[in-house]
């Protein structure tokens, strides 16, 4: 609407300029003297024809009128008044002729493009008629102006010059649709260019309100995470607290735990300081009871020794017979008090035992070495059986104070055949062996046979040297280096005592427990 | 000249019936009842053989050998240690400390001949 309203006032405008122009240039002429005032007065009334146009086209604008048709109004009339005028003003020869294309110009501008070859049409239509009926004198030829050449009776010229007229139109005609091809694209442009910009202030609009939205958003949710960050520094601090108090609980609870240690400990020190002070007068009764008691002895046993052997003046046989005696129950008498030292060391814990590597097969063949003399004259055999040449783990002193015994008993107890002491591995332990041919034990005393001061009837104690402790004491040094003795006899044919060492390892040390594995036996 | 043997035993019978044997065998016997009387006796006598009780009050036989061992002029003289307890560690550390052999009481008197004879290089 407005581009209407622009073009009918640009069409305004452009008829002022030319009637300005115009106006100017017929006075000038005057002036100079090319026209008359006839002349003047004519063109005069033309241009006065055309502003009234112009001004009744405005009147009427401003009354609401679609400027399109308004525009369409006065280029009709202004293109009649001019037709008008150039028949008036000489027809063929008028020099109006060439006007009609600005109002096809602007036919094209304001309309279209057909509007202009329209008018064009139109125009040279009108104008070929005019010339026509003036050739056939139809209509009476005008001359008000100037020039009076007689071209309006030459055909060929009137042709000629109608040719020209339309291909001027027509270019008008083209030029006008070519400007408004222009106008309009630049129009559709600025219109895409402004609904591009209104479509992009739209977006604009949405991002701006997606940002804030998002930015709302960031905001809750920083809230929401500042309110979660205080919980949880709250919930720390709680469990801190909580965790603090159970410290100082704990600490306390160590702290009456060590205390209790302490006094523990203090209780412990005080018992073991009394343990050491019982242990300590343990061995001291034991070695003041060995000396107190092996003093006398020796005196008394040197002493009858000395008159025995005549060393200190001559004996008859008689004496020396009662001397005889005398001295065989001191060495029983030393030997029973040997006995009960020992079993009162054990008794205490204070047997000391060193345990080492033992050559069985070479103690028990000094053994036999030494008790030889003795079975030779009692006309028994003494023979030393050992397989494998074994080594045991265990204290070799004490292994002949149990053998010593072993055999000591075998001697007195057999009349006829011999004594075997023999040796062998089995598994991982040394089972020694003394055998005799002997009269045997019945099977009832067997049970007792390592207990304190066991009899067997009459005949255990009553045979010479028999203190009835000998094989108590080698029980306990026998289970005191970790092995087992054990009894068979059968009445009349013999008696076998059997006892086991732990046997030596590589390791240096005792392979393992004689007892456990006869255990398992 | 007979060999000379020292006799250092708190025990005045074991003394007096050692020396009845030592004498018997033909050594001279000379005693001392304790310790501080033997070092005594050593300084103007040197025997050839010295028997000496473990067991005594104040200088024990142990004490007194440590005392001999440390002195250049005594530290040759072979000693035979006498005790009642045969315990094994005490015999350890008589041989260690320096003596030639070690007896319990009561002793059998051959096998102190024997040793005797041994010790000062003598035939059997």
């Amino acid at each position: 609407m407005s581009a209407d309203r622009d073009k009918l006032n640009q069409y305004i405008y452009f008829k002022w300029f030319v009637i300005g122009v115009t106006a100017a240039a017929v006075l000038i002429e005057l002036a100079v003297g090319i026209t008359d005032p006839l002349n003047v007065l004519a063109l005069f009334s033309m241009l006065a024809a055309f502003s009234l146009t112009s001004l009744t086209a405005l009147f009427l604008a401003k009354r609401n009128i679609s400027p399109r048709y308004l525009s369409g109004i006065m280029l009709s009339v202004d293109l009649s008044l001019t037709i008008i005028a150039m028949y008036l003003s000489g027809g063929p020869e008028s020099t109006w002729n060439n006007y009609p294309v600005f109002f096809i110009f602007m036919a094209g501008y304001i309309f279209s493009l057909s509007a202009a070859m329209l008018t064009s049409a139109f125009s040279v239509g009108a104008m070929a008629l005019m010339f026509m009926l003036e050739y056939l004198s139809v209509l009476p030829h005008f001359w008000v102006f100037a020039s009076r050449n007689d071209y309006w009776k030459a055909p060929q010229y009137m042709i000629d010059y109608l040719i020209g007229l339309a291909i001027l139109f027509f270019s008008g005609a083209v030029m006008s649709g070519v400007l408004n091809r222009i106008v309009q694209t630049n129009q559709v442009r600025t219109e895409n260019s402004l609904r591009e910009s209104e479509s992009a202030r739209l977006d604009l609009e949405k991002s701006r309100q997606a940002l804030l939205s998002i930015m709302e958003d960031l905001d809750r949710g920083r809230e929401d995470l500042e309110k979660k960050v205080k919980e949880r520094t709250l919930e720390l601090f709680e469990a801190k607290s909580g965790l603090e108090k159970k410290v100082m609980e704990r600490t306390d609870d160590l702290e009456s735990s060590r205390k209790a240690v302490l006094h523990m400990m203090k209780d412990l020190k005080e018992d073991m300081l009394r343990l050491q002070e019982v242990d300590t007068l343990k061995s001291d009764f034991v070695s003041t009871v060995s000396h107190e008691l092996r003093t006398p002895l020796t005196v008394i046993k040197e002493g009858v020794n000395l008159v025995l052997e005549q060393v200190v003046g001559p004996t008859n046989a008689q004496q020396q017979e009662c001397l005889t005696m005398v001295i065989r129950n001191i060495e029983r008498l030393t030997k029973l008090i040997s006995n009960v030292l020992d079993i009162s060391k054990i008794e205490a814990g204070k047997m000391d035992l060193q345990k080492q590597k033992v050559d069985v097969k070479a103690l028990l063949e000094n053994l036999a070495a030494s008790f030889g003399p003795v079975y030779v004259k009692k006309s028994l055999k003494l023979e030393v059986q050992v397989e494998d040449s074994p080594l045991a783990y265990a204290d070799s002193d004490k292994i002949v104070e149990v053998l010593v015994n072993l055999v000591n008993n075998a001697y007195k107890f057999t009349e006829k055949g011999g004594v075997v002491i023999s040796a062998r591995k089995i598994k991982n332990f040394v089972e020694i062996g003394v055998r005799d041919t002997g009269a045997g034990i019945p099977p009832e005393e067997l049970p007792r046979m390592f207990q304190k001061f066991a009899q067997v009837g009459d005949l255990y104690v009553r045979h010479s040297g028999g203190t009835g402790l000998g094989l108590y004491i080698s029980r306990n040094l026998v289970e005191a280096m970790g092995g087992i003795i054990k009894v068979e006899s059968k009445l009349g044919q013999g008696t076998k005592f059997t006892f086991t060492l732990p046997m030596f390892g590589e390791d240096g040390k005792e392979g393992m427990n004689g007892k456990e594995d006869t255990d398992s036996r | 000249m007979a060999k000379k043997i020292l006799i250092v035993d708190d025990e005045v019978e074991i003394v007096g019936i050692m020396k009845f044997r030592l004498n018997s065998w033909g050594y001279e016997a000379i005693s001392a009842q304790s310790g501080a009387e033997a070092l005594e006796v050593l300084k103007t006598v040197k025997p050839d053989l010295m028997i000496l009780d473990v067991m005594m009050p104040g200088m024990s036989g142990f004490d007194v050998l440590k005392n001999i061992k440390a002195k250049d002029d005594l530290k040759n003289i072979p000693v035979i240690m006498v005790t009642v307890a045969s315990s094994r560690t005490e015999i350890e550390r008589g041989l260690k400390t320096g003596a030639a052999y070690y007896f319990t009481k009561p002793y059998d008197a051959t096998e102190l001949l024997a040793k005797i004879k041994s010790i000062l290089g003598e035939s059997k």
